[in-house]
């Protein structure tokens, strides 16, 4: 919106929600006038793949100012459109694509955008994020977000070129994988340089782990919305875009990427992280006992020989990397590898490269592991976790040769995880159950809850490979995580060792609330960790309603060097969203936002039914530590349980349900869900 | 001819010490990462208050294959083969700093002078239909300044030489 009109001016932060009625309804938007905005491009691109029919509606000043972009709207629109009666797989939920409004400007890092769906694989809120160009290049077509809901009859792909939106057969393109998709596209529209989002044939075979693939190699894989896509009978999305996003105040802009590359080069983190990318924290998590082995039946860290043969160092050595970066990234942890009889690939970083899960341990094998999976559209982390799982039931006699196919599933097998992920994405045979997702496919086949051990069992989500064992704020962070299960929602960089020593910034934190003698005891439940996770959910959730990338945050590497607590993440976030959308929001106005958002996605999960009791993790993570680096250590379940409890009256919610309290979503403007909650539930909040 | 034989990438990279106007260099096809900041300041510097990389003065190309990843940047060429090309004479150039200039009332947006450009290195803008090229931003080139691994280099054809023959030094001793 032009500076200077009515929300700019007031001095409150928070804009009203509910009393106010979009002020631009009456604009025309074919052909007419056209509202300008700075930041975001003001459109909401509604499909309805039934009907097979476009619209363009003004995105509205509630959407903008009350939840700003990205995961924040997305989940605005899925609380309000969908609900506890809508079928996952079927025509009435909605898939909404969002991105932020600092998207495509050259705020460092802006590239991400979410897909937000109800979730095949959890049946609760679904949403995933990824990285690339697509993002961007969706707002230069002219969109803040694309929202499609029905089914079509027969295989379609969505082509936006600017204004003209068309629904055309992609019959051609059913069966194909992503990066083939892509590459008949790009043919058939005849420009190398659209941008691409696709499902691969786990998508259309309605795997609930699938997941969605842009630019070839970056996924917004959790949560099977490949699968919701696919039920969609929608192939791609293919955009290019020629308008521009505007900018209210570029000089500052410029002035703030000065001043913010300054402070990523006083970072120490900033030489080696550009270097190695993700891969650098694998050996750093395995020294500090996060790192996965065996399906977690061996205690994390104990394969550090194992893993030095494969450490980033090592890898760099002996391997030829081209680093490669997303839009607007000065960081570059992406990288190219080139593998004799591969070709190019992608480098498998950070979580897909947890291989020792099933005990395997192979640099070609896992660069081999992630293609497969990019180009079927699965989801790596739920892949790992399912095939993992099935080695363990393979190896107690859960599951016999006659079940899976004639196949003998050992651990260390790397024939066998080909095979599965084929069968997986096909549908095919035993891999039919593991399509379900691992929480799903141990109740199907009557495992142990146990042996597909994660954090927030009840939301039927694999929280992906991190041993949370003996790690009480990792616990947490990724139990309590509104998708599901997940670990970029809330962790603490300590908490999984991407670093030796704890900064000073948070060892005064600690010294502050008295708890010196848990600083260095991960295992051990103290209430100021339950703190330290919501400052770092504040950070995740803003960097997914800005769209911009968490690597470079105080959530993974960049934390704790001289100077950044001068100015934290979210004082950065809102400093970029008033030079970009000249709105008048500060770090408090950003974090309420935060809040608001993680409120009502809460919401959504308490309408599905989702308790604490869904939150909490299987017993596996309570189990003492045999060898590694936190030898002998465990959680204590009542510590747990008030770490839990602690965390939930930060937020507001009722510590023995989790249901939000009428206060606190009344805080927030959202009087009506309350309302709703109260009158579904039929309690008083 | 000097050149016969010789592969015609190594013909232009000589032909590239000879251009004396040239400003802007790339340090080498390794280094950039494909970002693509170069073209968003670029055009938020010349759009003043909207970015698309599709109005940049400098493209960045992709060779995944081969793995380079290379910015298209203007030569500033002694004989600019975009003016030669130009049937409207829309096109000149600025004696002292050797920037192509328009005449935006003559481009009548044929695009001859880019199909002319060996360097692919003069554009089109999407709404105005018109060329647009590299004016070096009145000495500090933004895309430059943001280029975060130093892939783009302000340098005239003097200190390119000199870096050139350093880095030749230092990989000898190595």
């Amino acid at each position: 919106m032009p500076r200077g009109t009515k929300h700019s001016k007031k001095k409150s932060v928070i804009p009203p929600l509910e009393s106010e009625t979009p002020a631009e309804d009456h604009h025309k938007f074919r052909g007419g006038f056209k509202m300008i905005h700075d930041g975001w491009m003001g459109t909401t691109l509604r499909v309805n793949l039934s009907e097979r029919r476009t619209d363009r509606e003004p995105l509205s000043q509630e959407l903008m100012f009350g939840f700003i972009g990205g995961r924040g709207m997305n989940s605005k629109i899925l609380y309000d459109e969908t609900g506890p009666q809508t079928d996952p797989l079927g025509p009435e939920n909605h898939l909404i694509i969002g991105t932020g409004p600092v998207n495509g400007t050259p705020m460092p890092t802006s590239n991400r955008f979410t897909v937000t769906a109800k979730s095949p694989l959890t049946g609760i809120l679904g949403d995933a994020n990824s990285g690339g160009f697509f993002g961007p290049e969706l707002k230069y077509a002219g969109y803040d977000a694309i929202v499609m809901q029905g089914a079509a009859e027969k295989p379609v792909y969505l082509w936006i070129d600017d204004d003209h939106v068309e629904i055309r057969d992609a019959t051609h393109l059913w069966g194909k994988s992503t990066t083939e998709t892509e590459r008949m596209l790009k043919g058939e529209i005849g420009d190398e340089r659209i941008r691409i989002l696709s499902i691969g044939q786990a998508g259309e075979n309605l795997v609930k782990i699938a997941g969605i693939i842009n630019d070839e190699e970056h996924a917004a894989a959790r949560c099977g919305l490949g699968a919701v896509m696919g039920s969609k009978k929608l192939k791609a999305v293919a955009v290019r875009g020629s308008q521009t996003v505007r900018v209210a105040n570029p000089e500052k802009l410029f002035g703030l990427m000065d001043e913010m590359f300054r402070d990523y080069k006083k970072s120490s983190a900033f030489d080696w992280y550009t270097h190695y990318g993700g891969t650098v924290a694998i050996i750093d998590m395995c020294k500090a006992g996060s790192a996965p082995v065996k399906n977690y039946l061996k205690s994390g860290g104990t394969d550090l020989d194992r893993r030095l043969a494969i450490s980033h160092e090592k890898i760099f050595e002996t391997y030829k990397l081209k680093d490669v970066a997303c839009h607007a990234c000065p960081l570059a942890c992406d990288k190219w590898t080139y593998i004799e009889g591969l070709g190019r690939a992608k480098h498998p970083d950070g979580g897909s490269f947890h291989s020792a899960i099933w005990e395997i341990y192979d640099y070609p094998f896992l660069v081999e592991f992630n293609r497969l999976c990019d180009e079927y559209g699965i989801d790596v982390y739920s892949a790992q976790m399912a095939i993992a799982a099935a080695m363990e039931w393979y190896e107690k006699g859960i599951v016999t040769k006659d079940d899976t196919d004639g196949l003998e599933i050992h651990f260390g097998d790397k024939n066998v995880v080909r095979t599965l992920v084929h069968k997986i994405a096909n549908r095919e045979g035993f891999g039919n159950i593991l399509a379900e997702g691992s929480v799903r496919a141990g109740r199907l086949v009557g495992a142990d809850p146990d042996t597909t051990s994660t954090g927030g069992y009840g939301k039927d989500m694999d929280h992906g490979p991190i041993d949370c064992s003996a790690m009480a704020d990792l616990t947490l962070s990724l139990s309590v995580s509104t998708r599901g299960a997940g670990h970029l929602r809330a962790v603490a960089p300590m908490s999984w060792g991407v670093s030796d020593t704890l900064p000073s910034k948070w060892q005064r934190v600690y010294r502050d609330a008295g708890a010196e003698d848990t600083m260095d005891k991960p295992w051990r439940g103290h209430p100021i960790k339950a703190e330290i996770a919501t400052y770092f959910e504040n950070i995740c959730t803003s960097s997914d309603i800005l769209e911009m990338c968490k690597n470079t945050t105080e959530f993974f590497y960049f934390y704790g060097y001289e100077g950044r607590e001068k100015r934290d993440d979210l004082s950065w976030h809102a400093e970029f969203l008033r030079a970009v959308t000249g709105m008048d929001i500060d770090r408090s106005g950003l974090e309420m936002v935060t809040k608001r958002v993680l409120n009502i996605e809460k919401a959504y999960n308490v309408r599905e039914g989702k308790l604490r009791e869904h939150d909490m993790p299987t017993s596996r993570l309570f189990r003492k530590r045999e060898g590694g680096p936190l030898d002998g250590k465990g959680l204590d379940r009542d510590e747990i349980e008030r770490l839990f409890e602690h965390y939930y009256e930060i937020h507001g919610w009722d510590p023995s349900t989790s249901i939000p309290r009428r206060h606190t979503l009344e805080e927030l403007g959202l009087t009506y869900v309350a309302d709703e909650l109260e009158s579904l539930l039929g309690l008083k909040l | 001819m000097y050149n016969e034989g010789i592969p015609i990438c190594w013909a232009m990279s000589r032909a590239e010490v000879c251009m004396e106007y040239r400003r802007i260099y790339v340090k080498s096809p390794d280094s950039c990462t494909g970002c693509r900041m170069c073209e968003m300041v670029c055009s938020l510097m010349h759009e003043k208050r909207g970015v698309n990389p599709r109005m940049s003065r400098i493209r960045v190309d992709f060779y995944p294959e081969k793995g380079i990843i290379t910015p298209k940047v203007c030569r500033l060429c002694a004989t600019p083969a975009c003016i030669e090309a130009c049937p409207e004479m829309a096109l000149s150039r600025d004696e002292t700093s050797g920037v192509i200039l328009l005449d935006a009332d003559r481009c009548t947006g044929c695009g001859a002078c880019q199909e002319a450009c060996p360097f692919d290195a003069i554009f089109m803008h999407p709404e105005t239909k018109k060329v647009i090229s590299c004016d070096l931003c009145e000495g500090d080139p933004r895309c430059v300044r943001y280029c975060m691994n130093n892939t783009l280099l302000y340098l005239d054809a003097k200190g390119y030489k000199a870096l050139k023959e350093k880095e030749r030094h230092s990989s000898l001793r190595k």
